[in-house]
């Protein structure tokens, strides 16, 4: 009876220490986004119109989040100790609730009342006027403290209500007010696609009202997430079953006939675009103007081919609606069709001595024809969706587009020798900016050497150069690793800035001045200028350099790498030589490194040693990891989210190095695998992989891919 | 017994870590076709021995014979070309991969795709545990399966020479017994071993030819059955008073 009780005792002490804890930490955060300006600046903005602003969420944020974690972590010592009933537990957490958010929302009360009587803006700066206004909602001192105080305990006991949902209904409301959070965030890039022409002019007006999301807007929103989370669980289901369907009746080489059915129609489109301008080509039926729209999504590129860009502009206004994409893949899915049933009709009459009749296809080809079809799928409705972005966006959201693209492609060099070679560089901006300095040299006319080449003939020259340069910098590095080669490849990132801003290389390479004049890339007559267009170049060469990275990743140097990676010494007693696979890591990361550097100065048509600074290769290191090392994929969503986001949220990009470090550290916490862990790719294992898995063994083929 | 060739000959090698030197003189002989063992206390330079054979360390006196070629100061993967395999101390294994990858790591550098996967087949036979686990990731399997997949890997690349390093290190008594079974197994189909052990009488009972060494020098070398004998043998390693 004693010790139990005693133990209650104890048990409250740990309790309230925790909460105290905790709701400090929360509460000294809430002062640290105010001190730094984040609220303030976050503040010019509503989340819902008039409702909320963006700073105020912030700190709802962070002190729900408080609340939570000191519920969790109560729960936790709970659970050591046995607490008795469940009904005192309950109680028990909404005290600690309601007691964590009075100690966030007092620190912050205490902080408001400071800054009201003392002016302590010499030292922060942020400290402003303004500041007290937001925390004090422009009451005075005293209504103001009893607000955040009652506000507390509000948050407090909302946090705790929260945790004690059922877990369904917990993620349905997560994914609807966070969506709400983020069309709200993402407002001015929203207000900037959609006040294009083409988009229908009610839906803005509908989502943006004055200063953030319309209330209705938030309120259709968040209920239609809702929706849409909860009957998300089925999707996968009936998307499987589709798929199967499909496969079933169109039990062919589905493949071909699906790559067929893209390029038809990508002809169509382009035939179309010639059509319209030059009037002695007849006009195809499938062509004819009202079936194919006016405005071209697909065909885009096609007609900046044939009109050299005269009219752009004009075309590149009206050229953009929702409706238009899905017109578009309507059409493709039409078109595709017909050429799908063509092709297939002579496909099973070519191959009549084979049988595709599902009755006769074993459970393993079957499970292989569904996974094609899927990717097949996912290939046709990728690239109508890739090939028309910067027509549904516009200008702005393409050039973010690029960035993202500049960054993706640096980063799958990155991840060569990162990734796979397991080779940590911190300085893979020097091949970029070699990349990019050569380029400059070889094409722009004003450039020392008025060579004048187009950037073409330079390509080549330029991908060599750098995968010399490339090697050069990792031959006197071979028997480091880890730290040691991370802090020496550092340095060589900053020897490259340093030498190209030196004054001996000035005559050359301009210094500060760096090279200017440098010449669009060109296609014949026409010419890449504006992030629209540059956006078609980055996709390709992304798309070559994924090619090559995936298929590198499962060849025989792929293996080589990742045993190196895993144990240099074994590998070495595999008969893998570690120094030919770490130079040819470092060498091709270079060289796709260099493409990327390439079109990063074709397109500024300038180039100046400043822009190659050690944060490039921060970011890239830093979008590499988010992803997950070593993954492709988590490359892609790596670039998405830690360069295209900064540049979206415009108040975001001031405090851009902030959010990386806490979101760095949040992944190495949370998800030391990145947000694509490694397991993930695991299981999307290749057709091929199946079959020659069948000797191995019949059970483990199907359980690996129901997964 | 006279009637084999000798397969690689050390002749008076000197090694060294830095200034620190760990073999002093060392010469042996390892005949083809035979087991040959060698035994010492810790850190008399038995892995050291095998890192200087298989090219991780060059010595710096000294020849290395093996089938009548120079091969002193050669690249580990000339070594591996050559046809010397090892199975390093500790396993080793490729834990983030799985026993297939793992196997297939050992075969890198044929390019025979058919013959791999028939001598995969082989090792499957050879080790039937690993058989069940294939897809497993090598790290996630207990000490004596590592040991296996260690040996297999090691196998797959079809070598004349297999060094090992402590195979029964950390085993459970009953593994060993397998591993050991399974090493007179592998050298009765034709691969020389040359084998690194502490537990000597194991290794003495398989094995046609020992050495013995102490601080970095050979003190001792018979045939395995007359060191099994041998008295100082008894008293210092095969734990009689
Ligand atoms: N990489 C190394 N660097 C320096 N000294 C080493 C290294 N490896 C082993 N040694 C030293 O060499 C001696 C012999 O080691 P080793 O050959 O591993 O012994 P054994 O395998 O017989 O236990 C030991 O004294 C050890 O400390
Ligand atoms: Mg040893």
């Amino acid at each position: 009876m004693n010790t139990s009780e005693h133990k209650t005792i104890n048990n409250i002490q740990q309790d309230l220490l925790k909460c105290i804890r905790i709701g400090v930490y929360a509460g000294i955060i809430c002062i640290f986004v105010a001190l730094i300006g984040m609220v303030e600046k976050f503040n010019s903005r509503d989340i819902i119109s008039e409702v909320i602003s963006m700073g105020h969420t912030l700190l709802v944020i962070i002190t729900l989040s408080g609340t939570i974690l000191t519920i969790q972590q109560f729960r936790q010592i709970s659970l050591e100790y046995k607490h008795s009933s469940n009904g005192i537990n309950y109680l028990w957490e909404l005290l600690v609730g309601i007691f964590t958010g009075l100690i966030i929302s007092s620190i912050l009360a205490i902080f408001v009342v400071f800054i009201n009587e003392i002016d302590i803006r010499p030292i922060f700066i942020n400290a402003s006027p303004t500041l007290l206004t937001i925390l004090t909602f422009d009451k005075d001192i005293y209504t103001a403290t009893m607000n955040l105080l009652v506000l507390g305990v509000v948050l407090g006991f909302i946090g705790t209500l929260f945790l004690n949902l059922p877990g369904k209904l917990r993620l349905l409301l997560i994914a609807g007010i966070s969506s709400v959070i983020i069309l709200g965030m993402f407002q001015d890039i929203i207000t900037i696609i959609l006040s294009k022409d083409g988009w229908p002019k009610i839906l803005l007006n509908f989502l943006i009202d004055k200063n953030g999301v319309s209330v209705t807007a938030s309120i259709v929103i968040f209920i239609l997430i809702v929706i849409t989370t909860s009957i998300y669980p089925y999707l996968p289901t009936a998307y499987e079953n589709t798929m199967r369907l499909v496969a079933i009746y169109h039990s062919i080489n589905l493949r071909i006939s699906m790559y067929i059915m893209l390029a038809i129609t990508l002809l169509l489109r382009i035939y179309w675009f010639i059509a319209i301008s030059d009037k002695n080509l007849p006009m195809l039926p499938l062509c004819r103007e009202g079936y194919i729209t006016t405005n071209a999504t697909l065909g885009q590129c096609a007609i900046v081919v044939y009109n050299q860009f005269n009219n752009v502009t004009n075309l590149f206004a009206n050229s953009t609606s929702i409706i238009n994409l899905i017109i578009t893949i309507s059409e493709l899915i039409l078109v595709g069709s017909i050429s799908y049933s063509i092709i297939s009709i002579l496909w099973k009459s070519l191959r009549k001595t084979k049988s595709y009749n599902t009755n006769n296809l074993s459970e393993l080809e079957h499970q292989t024809l569904i996974i094609k079809t899927k990717r097949n799928f996912s290939i046709v409705m990728g690239s109508a969706l890739l090939l028309s972005l910067p027509m549904l966006l516009g200008v702005f959201p393409s050039e973010v587009l690029v960035n993202i693209g500049i960054y993706m492609l640096m980063g799958f060099g990155l991840n060569i020798v990162v990734g796979n070679a397991g080779l940590l560089d911190l300085g893979h901006v020097a091949f970029f900016a070699v990349g990019a300095y050569t380029t400059a040299l070889l094409t722009s006319p004003r450039a020392s050497l008025e060579l004048g080449l187009s950037f073409w003939a330079a390509l080549p020259i330029v991908i060599v150069i750098t995968g010399l340069t490339g090697i050069l910098v990792a031959t006197p590095v071979l028997r480091m690793r880890g730290d040691y080669l991370a802090i020496v490849t550092l340095g060589f990132g900053e020897i490259a800035r340093f030498l190209f801003l030196s004054d001996w290389f000035k005559p050359w390479l301009g210094g500060a001045q760096g090279i200017i004049k440098i010449p669009p890339i060109s296609i014949g007559s026409i010419e890449f200028i504006g992030p629209h267009r540059i956006y078609y170049l980055i996709i390709l060469f992304a798309l070559i350099a994924l090619f090559i990275s995936v298929r590198i990743k499962d060849s025989r140097v792929g293996r080589a790498w990742m045993a190196m990676k895993a144990d240099e010494k074994v590998a070495e007693t595999m008969g893998i030589n570690t120094v030919y696979y770490k130079l040819l890591a470092f060498g091709m990361g270079a060289m796709i490194a260099s493409i990327s550097g390439a079109i990063f100065a074709t397109k500024l048509g300038t180039i100046f040693p400043h822009s190659f600074n050690v944060l490039v290769s921060i970011t890239a290191l830093s979008l590499i990891i988010v992803g997950g090392i070593g993954n492709l994929t988590g490359v892609i969503i790596g670039a998405l989210v830690l360069v295209g986001l900064p540049e979206l949220l415009r108040e975001f990009s001031e405090f851009r190095l902030l959010i990386y470090g806490t979101l760095l550290i949040v992944m190495m916490l949370l998800r030391p695998e990145g947000l694509v862990p490694k397991s993930n790719t695991n299981t999307m294992i290749k057709d091929q992989d199946l079959i020659q898995d069948a000797w191995v063994e019949n059970s483990t083929i199907y359980s690996h891919v129901k997964r | 017994m006279n009637n084999s060739q000798p397969i690689l000959k050390l002749e008076n090698i000197n090694a060294f870590y830095g200034q620190i030197q760990v073999l002093r003189e060392v010469s042996m002989t390892i005949n083809e076709g035979q087991i040959t063992c060698l035994l010492g206390g810790n850190a008399s330079g038995k892995s050291t021995t095998l890192r200087t054979i298989s090219g991780m360390l060059i010595p710096k006196h000294g020849r290395i014979i093996y089938q009548g070629e120079d091969i002193t100061g050669m690249s580990t993967t000339k070594m591996v070309e050559r046809g010397i395999s090892m199975v390093p101390e500790n396993r080793r294994i490729f834990s983030r991969m799985t026993v297939k990858e793992n196997l297939e790591m050992g075969a890198f550098l044929r390019q025979d795709k058919q013959n791999i996967r028939n001598d995969m087949e082989k090792m499957l036979d050879l080790f039937p545990r690993l058989k069940e686990r294939l897809k497993q990731l090598g790290g996630t399997m207990s000490g004596g399966e590592q040991q296996m997949l260690a040996m297999a890997r090691a196998l797959m690349s079809r070598p004349t020479l297999l060094l090992m390093d402590e195979p029964s290190m950390g085993l459970s008594p009953l593994f060993v017994q397998q591993v050991f079974k399974i090493i007179e197994e592998i050298n009765q189909q034709g691969t020389t071993i040359f084998m690194v052990e502490q537990n000597a009488n194991m290794a003495l009972s398989i094995a046609d030819y020992g050495y013995v060494l102490q601080t970095g020098a050979v003190v001792l070398k018979d045939t395995a059955h007359r060191l099994q004998n041998n008295s100082m043998m008894r008293q210092a390693y095969l734990g009689e008073t």
